[in-house]
């Protein structure tokens, strides 16, 4: 199996940090940035399968970086991370739009099992647009 | 005019609430991180952590950092809570901002909107409802974030009108404000003027209709 390559986007610097260390010890491709212009600087130099984001980031709501993302590489899949539950309309329609919304603190092995659908969502999702246009 | 104020208040408690526990979710995540960190490492140094020593070490210092703002956080949101046992007492102002600016300043970091504090350190304790306080003061605050743009700065300053017997809360910004209009968000005027009659309080809003000047008197019962 290729190696996954995990973009972290979190303002919270140790906690990013950590989780992505603790993500390469576990042979994962993990890349941690703290604020919105790191998010998409990392998308284009980085090229991630799939995407951890926080839901409270300064300076942007997370429904639109949700969006500019899912504009710039329509094929990666995006967990949401959040110190709360969903409540607002737009918390809520964003986590119908992710992959998966998951609650911190969170279960490293957990972590890796949705990472990992998350992926595989990925290739399948990869491999249908390939389908469609006749590849 | 009870249930409005009841509905503010509740709204203003859950506001609080709820930005605050994902504060202290976030630090407890960094805990949880930083001590799996160091389990995975000792894992993989199999008793030889000699290498790893340096790198454990800073684990444990963050781990260290995390637990002291949590305690302090929750020490907070401890005092908040006891706030409300009584209706009228005698209080520090400074403490009482300063406690909402600290319970609610991930609702503004959010946003981008920095708050800065120019407490007056002489004030004197004044006798009123702290928790009334703090709640006008978050729906002056919670007005002006919704209409200010990222990187804005909202100046919160107390000083004391010694002549007069009163103390002043400032709620200031030299931003300019977008639109006009209230939203569905905002806390209307009419029920403002609920908590300031609550506090005897007067306040001044500017032309703008968002910063505000609030006196208080030092004792409820004497009024402004």
């Amino acid at each position: 199996m290729a190696q996954i390559k995990v973009l972290l986007v979190d303002d919270e610097r140790d906690f990013a940090t950590a989780l992505s260390e603790r993500l390469r010890l576990r042979d994962y491709d993990a890349r941690a940035v703290f604020d919105i212009n790191g998010a998409f600087a990392a998308m284009t130099d980085a090229h991630p399968d799939v995407v951890l984001l926080d839901l409270r980031m300064p300076g942007m709501d997370a429904l639109q970086i949700f969006k500019r993302i899912k504009e710039h590489s329509p094929e990666v899949e995006v967990i949401i991370v959040s110190g709360q539950l969903a409540s607002s309309s737009a918390d809520l329609e964003l986590k119908g739009l992710a992959f998966d919304y998951i609650v911190k603190p969170v279960e490293i092995d957990e972590v890796t099992k949705r990472i990992k659908q998350a992926y595989s969502q990925r290739l399948n999702n990869i491999q249908r647009n390939q389908t469609l246009n006749g590849q | 005019m009870d249930d409005v104020f009841t509905d503010t208040h509740s709204t203003f408690i859950a506001r609080t609430l709820s930005q605050f526990t994902h504060e202290l979710n976030n630090h407890m995540a960094i805990i949880k991180e930083s001590a799996g960190l160091i389990g995975d490492i000792l894992a993989i140094s199999e008793g030889d952590i000699s290498s790893s020593q340096g790198q454990l070490m800073d684990i444990v210092h963050s781990i260290d950092g995390q637990v002291k703002t949590s305690t302090r956080l929750i020490g907070i949101l401890n005092r908040f809570g006891h706030r409300m046992d009584s209706h009228c007492c005698l209080f520090n102002v400074n403490e009482a901002l300063d406690e909402i600016l600290s319970l609610t300043a991930r609702l503004f970091t959010t946003k981008g909107v920095k708050i800065e504090a120019d407490l007056d350190p002489a004030l004197p304790r004044i006798v009123n409802a702290s928790a009334i306080l703090q709640l006008l003061c978050f729906t002056i605050l919670f007005n002006m974030q919704q209409r200010l743009s990222k990187g804005s700065l909202i100046t919160v300053r107390t000083a004391q009108l010694q002549a007069e017997g009163l103390v002043c809360i400032e709620i200031l910004t030299i931003e300019k404000f977008m639109g006009n209009c209230e939203t569905k968000d905002t806390y209307p005027k009419h029920v403002q003027q609920v908590i300031i009659d609550r506090l005897g309080a007067i306040v001044k809003y500017n032309e703008d209709e968002w910063e505000a000047v609030i006196t208080l008197p030092l004792s409820r019962d004497k009024g402004v």
